[in-house]
């Protein structure tokens, strides 16, 4: 039986092992009879990269409806323990910075929410799901959502996140809506990259 | 006639074949460059940027290599009379974290030195061509001299072989210029 098995392997060898021919060009001794060694430079300049975005890509809108089963006569149709949740978003980062600087995700809403309304940012995640490199440290702090930018992650250098859902950093918004009330039209939740001073 | 040519080449043959290899001389155009557009950058976050690849042309860099002068003979004249075959290595020190080099060169590439030879008629030594290793397909360049990976062989001095180049750099990669050593380590045999 092991004879059968050496063989088997023998066979299989010429194609596992082969590899391409390297050679030791630190030895002056495999070139110098009859060859010779030279260089050159490859001369490259890297641009600076920051992107970040929210996860899933074609539809990211949120929407939170009204749950039937959770009405109660005398609590506000949405709470933050009334379905007003979701956790389906998540946030990609890819940065490439120079030297020892560092980038920061904000958040901040594009224009003024009804008094009635509150929205809350949090970050699930203090650090990244997945990713490569210096991808920041989130506050898991929930943020409060208004038209000034609050800082959500910090301490972003040179790496990404990978990319998709269940990458990076996972979004918790909570929505509080007392008055039932609905939010103005084109109302968007930007999140931004800038240079951490 | 062809039995007065095989007489020449034995005396060709005994003057260079069997002896120690001459010396020779690798020489090269400048290196390549590349300097990141817009178009060659990560454009989905999360990515890392290493799946946009700029390809230089194809015969941006050029090799060279041919047999040193002696003190009564050219470099053509030596380079007639003493076929020997070459491999030709490949790699990269200093290179920026991330950055990602490839190589290539073509199917019989560059051009004979000098163009014809009375060797050419009965190639003892194989003909006076190019080999590209992996066929002709990228081979990544290691940033580690004692494992500098072979990029093609050929046989005879030969001039004007094309390299070209494909660059990729993650995000790891420090941003702004930088220049990274590419080595070519020729090795010669009698056969």
């Amino acid at each position: 039986m092991k004879t059968t098995l050496g063989i088997f392997l023998w066979m299989l060898l010429p194609g596992l092992v082969w590899a391409q021919e390297t050679i030791d060009a630190s030895d002056p001794a495999n070139y110098i009879v009859g060859g010779a060694q030279g260089y050159h430079f490859l001369s490259a300049d890297l641009l600076e990269v920051q992107l970040v975005d929210v996860e899933p890509e074609i539809d990211n809108a949120l929407s939170f409806e009204v749950d039937p089963n959770t009405l109660e006569a005398g609590l506000p149709v949405f709470s933050a323990s009334g379905g007003g949740v979701n956790e389906d978003l998540w946030l990609n980062i890819t940065s490439r910075t120079a030297g020892l600087e560092k980038y920061q995700v904000r958040v901040y809403g594009n224009q003024p929410l009804p008094p009635e309304i509150e929205i809350q940012v949090q970050v699930v995640n203090a650090t990244s799901v997945g990713g490569v490199g210096d991808t920041g440290t989130a506050s898991t702090t929930a943020v409060t959502l208004s038209e000034t930018p609050t800082v959500l992650i910090s301490d972003i250098g040179r790496g990404f996140t990978t990319d998709g859902i269940n990458k990076g950093f996972q979004l918790r918004y909570t929505i509080t809506n007392l008055g039932g009330g609905a939010l103005p039209v084109g109302f968007e939740v930007i999140y931004d990259m800038q240079l951490q001073i | 006639m062809r039995i007065i040519y095989v007489g020449i080449l034995w005396f060709f043959c005994l003057s260079g074949c069997y002896g120690q290899l001459l010396s020779g001389s690798l020489y090269g155009t400048s290196g390549p460059t590349y300097s990141q557009t817009l178009g060659d950058l990560v454009t989905e976050a999360g990515e890392d940027g290493t799946g946009t690849a700029y390809e230089t042309g194809a015969s941006e860099v050029m090799l060279s290599f041919r047999l040193d002068p002696g003190l009564l003979s050219s470099s053509a004249q030596r380079c007639t009379s003493n076929v020997y075959k070459y491999k030709v290595f490949i790699h990269i020190q200093n290179a920026p974290e991330g950055l990602v080099l490839e190589a290539r060169t073509f199917s019989n590439a560059g051009d004979r030195y000098p163009a014809s030879i009375l060797y050419d008629v009965l190639p003892v030594n194989g003909p006076r061509d190019l080999y590209p290793e992996n066929g002709g397909d990228y081979i990544t360049i290691p940033d580690d001299e004692t494992a500098a990976i072979k990029l093609f062989e050929f046989t005879g001095c030969r001039e004007n072989i094309p390299i070209q180049f494909r660059i990729s750099a993650s995000v790891l990669a420090e941003p702004g210029a930088s220049s990274t050593e590419i080595y070519y380590t020729v090795v010669g045999s009698l056969n």
